[in-house]
């Protein structure tokens, strides 16, 4: 930026003089700003603290329609980029409907702007000012870049952009006419200043016509003026005649035009001299008729239009120049018209970053010129960094939207489409929006999941499981535990299911244990907890037999946490003082050997006496029934 | 765009829209809630005339709501009952005079909580059948509720020990639920015990949510489910609770599933990847010739009877909700803007 670019200054109340103040960021757009105390000082600690934000116009209502129905322009262009050929007319389509999305902003705003009370209306106002001019600065980037013009001969263009832009008298003019009132200029007291309008907009058909109701539109003088109106050459490139013909023919018919002015034809009519004069060229009278024209570049359609019909661009910047220095026109749209016409892109951006717009033209205009391939920006030391320019605009637009209660998928949009640093951005911004919802969570993963942000995704999910830990839904945090495909906080999980266990007597959200599924294999500790919750499954239901081996399968298994093992074991005396035998002697030998390994719990001291009677006495069964059944 | 689609852009996410079907006629009104944005409204539109003679939705009312608009259904002509993510259901009566607006009639405050930390929850879903309401919610719980009465019919506490996201009547007595892990439930409502009578899986192979669910407007035993992963299920609940058939449909998950109400050989689904897409059935439904008399659902991963088409090109934000009434679909999109999809051939 330039060096006399004047940063904007907030007071910040209640501070006084001698304190200092700090600020540190709350998001990627907010700044938290409080006062800093001296070390040592007496003053009173105060808490206040300050939360400054950019005001972004996007985000009221009446603009947000432009924001979302111009991203889908957005990422159709971006489609279009993949596409092989020529892609020039498609881009030029995409223009267009950037613009109409435009028009009907404006024309929204104008119906709201129309309904609405005064305290309103004043931002309101301020809205249409800035789009108006975007639309009129992208219009004329659209017929210079983005629009193949035929044999580069621009003015025909230029000339609809202007008529475009400033109807009113061309209206003016349409209606005088609709009377169809002979002595028109009788009538109206703004019929000059239409024939004026419409002859600076080079609309002779209609200054023709015009005339032709004139009170003196019989007089030689005018009878003479539809002679030379409709006589003037105009340019066209599928006219036939090359540029050097063309110019020689318009140039013999400025001359007889010159000679007539200069024998006084006109002087009937002073308001019809001038006119002529314009018609033939001459500075002074343009700058005359100045008066009548909103823009300085109303005025330089006029001054191409009567003295070079066929400037192509190159020439462009050199009469844009000359009549915005004589106009003193320096408004942001100004400035940006100026750069256009000088093909100065650099500087066109900087301009439309000025409008106030939070970003939405520089952004949306920047790419689509990178699309075409128009974009060609050099820095002061001459290396091209039009990838990085581009990208950072984008950048900058998506970081905005995300900062956005609801525009952040819009947001993300943008950021997945900057090649270097988009998604890095998107990861941190991705992870510093408030979570909500579960449906909402599910969106924000589902962006995530689409770029392969995968430790984004567990992170989120953990943070989902915590909260569910929190409210005490342990079964919710398993779920996202499992979502998450973290076997650590898995495992955390299971371990809290089973401590619960192990405290109250009770297993939680057997529903959801119950159908865990190949999930179980998550982690060591949940396919315990699954386990075991089947082998209560089976005991409730009277599948003693099934229930054991479970249980002996779990004992064996190695998976048992400490504080589990006194459960665990406990958990068997019932099976071997079942009437019937279900547990065999190697299983006792089992469960022999564990109690010697892990029966040492405290908790588990006073059964001890107990477990062992029982495996002695379920010993004795089994091997004698396992003998029987060997002799048979 | 294809030429029988028109966009609005209302500058609110969409979560959800619904006809107000007319008894004789088309409909021409329609209601849609939004969601995300700090207060949410619900929106009563109706079609108008512009200029070029081409009719465009047009607001009537609207009415803001704390929390996001998780469902709306109606339970008869102006009556309609909406959820939030404040664990609040409410029902509101589109109210034409003396000037056109919402009244409410009922409001069940914060009926979904996270007991241990007295937080709300989002209720995530509802379903009536006549008078009865019932919601769940990511607190797990069931709600039995009545259209006339303030305090809940029944609630059933511990339905599930996960969130629950989808819900549906099958008869007056009979619920369907889904939750996170796609965990399928039918509960008896005669049934005293907050059990449910039955637990099936929305898919074995993989564990996703199940996010919405629809039966057939005819045959209610057949059910249709969709996925977190953009899976369709669809089960006969006559038989058993084995899927009927089971196929990976959209690219993400399945926003809602809709049977055309007075042609039911038509069903739409819509889903997060921006796909709005028409599974027709008509030229086997009529004179059902197969001996085996199966039902159209029952085959559709398998043969190639029934034709998919998309209604309108992908959105490049998840659609997520549809609704049909004759021959005019409608849907809302996370873009901000609603849609009205016209001539569908059904």
């Amino acid at each position: 930026m330039d060096e006399n670019d004047s940063p904007l200054t907030i007071d910040i109340p209640n501070v006084p003089k001698h304190l200092r103040i700090t600020g540190s960021w709350v998001n990627s757009n907010r700044i938290g700003i409080y006062k800093k105390l001296a070390k040592g000082s007496s003053e009173k600690y105060d808490p206040t603290v300050y939360i400054l934000r950019p005001d972004i116009i996007l985000f009221s209502p009446q603009l947000r329609k432009l924001v979302n129905e111009s991203n889908g322009v957005f990422l159709s262009i971006q489609k279009i980029k993949s596409v092989s050929g020529d892609v020039r007319p498609e881009l030029l389509k995409h223009s267009k409907q950037y613009r109409s999305i435009l028009r009907a902003c404006i024309e929204s705003l104008q119906d709201i702007c129309g309904k609405c009370l005064s305290d309103k209306k004043e931002s309101l106002e301020n809205f249409l000012t800035i789009f108006y001019q975007i639309e009129c600065v992208w219009h004329l980037i659209e017929i210079l870049y983005v629009d193949v013009v035929p044999g580069d001969v621009i003015l025909p263009q230029l000339l609809e952009w202007i008529r475009f832009h400033f109807p009113s008298r061309e209206l003016v003019a349409v209606k005088i006419l609709a009377q169809k009132t002979i002595g028109a200029d009788l009538e109206y007291p703004n019929y000059w200043e239409a024939v004026i309008g419409c002859a600076l907009h080079g609309k002779l058909d209609l200054v023709r016509a015009l005339l032709a109701l004139h009170s003196k539109a019989d007089h030689p003088a005018f009878v003479m003026a539809e002679n030379v109106l409709k006589t003037m050459p105009i340019y066209n490139v599928y006219g036939g005649y090359s540029i050097d013909g063309f110019t020689t023919c318009w140039k013999r018919w400025q001359l007889e035009l010159c000679s007539n002015l200069n024998s006084k034809a006109f002087i009937v009519d002073t308001n019809l001299e001038m006119i002529m004069k314009l018609i033939a060229g001459e500075q002074d009278m343009l700058w005359q008729f100045s008066q009548y024209t909103d823009a300085w570049y109303e005025l330089l359609a006029a001054k191409l239009f009567y003295t070079s019909p066929c400037c192509k661009q190159p020439e462009l910047s050199l009469h844009a120049n000359n009549i915005s220095k004589r106009w003193q026109a320096n408004r942001p749209s100004d400035n940006a018209i100026r750069a256009v016409m000088e093909s100065n892109l650099h500087r066109v951006i900087k301009e439309i970053q000025y409008m106030g717009d939070n970003g939405w033209f520089a952004a949306h205009l920047v790419d689509l010129l990178y699309a075409c391939g128009k974009l060609k920006i050099l820095d002061r030391d001459q290396v091209e960094v039009s990838n990085q320019l581009h990208e950072s605009l984008i950048l900058e637009y998506g970081n905005t939207l995300m900062g956005h209660r609801s525009l952040w998928q819009c947001g993300a949009s943008y950021l997945i489409h900057c090649p270097v640093q988009g998604l890095a951005r998107l990861e941190i911004l991705l992870q510093s929006l408030p979570m909500g919802s579960e449906a909402r969570v599910n969106k924000i993963l589902d962006i995530a999941r689409d770029n392969k942000m995968d430790h984004i995704v567990t992170s989120i999910c953990k943070i989902q499981g915590l909260k569910s830990m929190k409210q005490g839904r342990l079964g919710n945090a398993l779920a996202w535990a499992l979502k998450a495909q973290d076997s650590g906080f898995t495992t955390y999980i299971a371990d809290q299911f089973l401590k619960r266990y192990a405290e109250y007597g009770e297993l939680d959200c057997r529903d959801l244990l119950e159908n865990l599924g190949f999930c179980m294999m998550a982690s060591d500790r949940l396919t315990f907890l699954g386990k075991y919750c089947e082998f209560h499954q089976m005991y409730s239901i009277g599948e003693f037999k099934e229930a054991a081996s479970l249980l002996v399968s779990l004992l064996v298994s190695n998976l048992t946490p400490k504080y589990f093992w006194s459960i665990l074991l406990s958990d068997a005396i019932p099976l071997l003082e079942a009437k019937d035998v279900i547990l065999s002697s190697s299983d006792c030998f089992e469960l022999l050997r564990c109690v010697e390994a892990h029966g040492d719990d405290l908790k588990f001291q006073n059964k001890i006496e107990i477990f062992r009677l029982a495996v002695a006495r379920n010993l004795a069964r089994a091997l004698s029934l396992e003998g029987c059944q060997v002799e048979h | 765009m294809s030429e029988n689609v028109q966009g609005t852009f209302v500058s609110e996410k969409i979560s959800k829209i619904r006809w107000k079907h007319e008894d004789f006629e088309d409909a021409t009104n329609f209601i849609t809630g939004s969601w995300d944005d700090p207060v949410n409204k619900v929106t009563h539109w109706t079609f108008q005339m512009n200029d070029d003679g081409e009719s465009y939705p047009a607001v009537v009312s609207s009415y803001a709501i704390l929390g996001d608009v998780t469902e709306i259904k109606f339970i008869l002509k102006d009556f309609f009952v909406i959820s939030t993510s404040i664990g609040t259901v409410r029902l509101l009566q589109i109210h034409e005079n003396p000037y056109s607006q919402f009244k409410e009639h009922m409001s069940w405050e914060f009926i979904h909580k996270f007991d241990n930390t007295n937080d709300y929850a989002s209720c995530t879903g509802l379903s009536t059948f006549e008078q009865d309401i019932v919601s769940v919610g990511e607190d797990g719980r069931i709600n039995l509720l009545t259209a006339g009465q303030k305090q809940p019919v029944r609630s059933i506490n511990d339905a599930d020990s996960c969130s629950m996201y989808c819900i549906d009547f099958l008869r007056h007595n009979e619920i369907l639920t889904g939750n996170l892990r796609g965990h399928m439930k039918v509960w008896d409502l005669r049934n005293d015990q907050d059990l449910p009578a039955t637990t099936f899986m929305l898919s074995d192979q993989s564990k996703t949510e199940a996010t919405s669910i629809a039966h057939h407007p005819t045959q209610r035993h057949i059910v249709v489910a969709g996925g977190g992963d953009g899976s369709l299920t669809v089960w006969d609940l006559r038989h058993n609770t084995y899927p009927m058939s089971q196929l990976n449909a959209h690219a993400k998950a399945v926003s809602e599933i809709l049977f055309h109400p007075d042609r039911p050989e038509n069903l739409f689904t819509c889903s997060a990847s921006g796909e709005l897409w028409h599974w027709n059935n008509t030229q086997h439904s009529k004179l059902s010739l197969d001996p085996t008399n199966t039902h159209w659902l029952n085959t559709i991963g398998t043969n190639g009877k029934v034709n998919v088409t998309s209604l309108c090109s992908a959105m490049h934000k998840p659609i997520n909700s549809i609704d049909i009434d004759r021959s005019t679909l409608l849907f809302g999109c996370d873009n901000e803007a609603i849609y009205v999809v016209r001539n569908i051939t059904v």
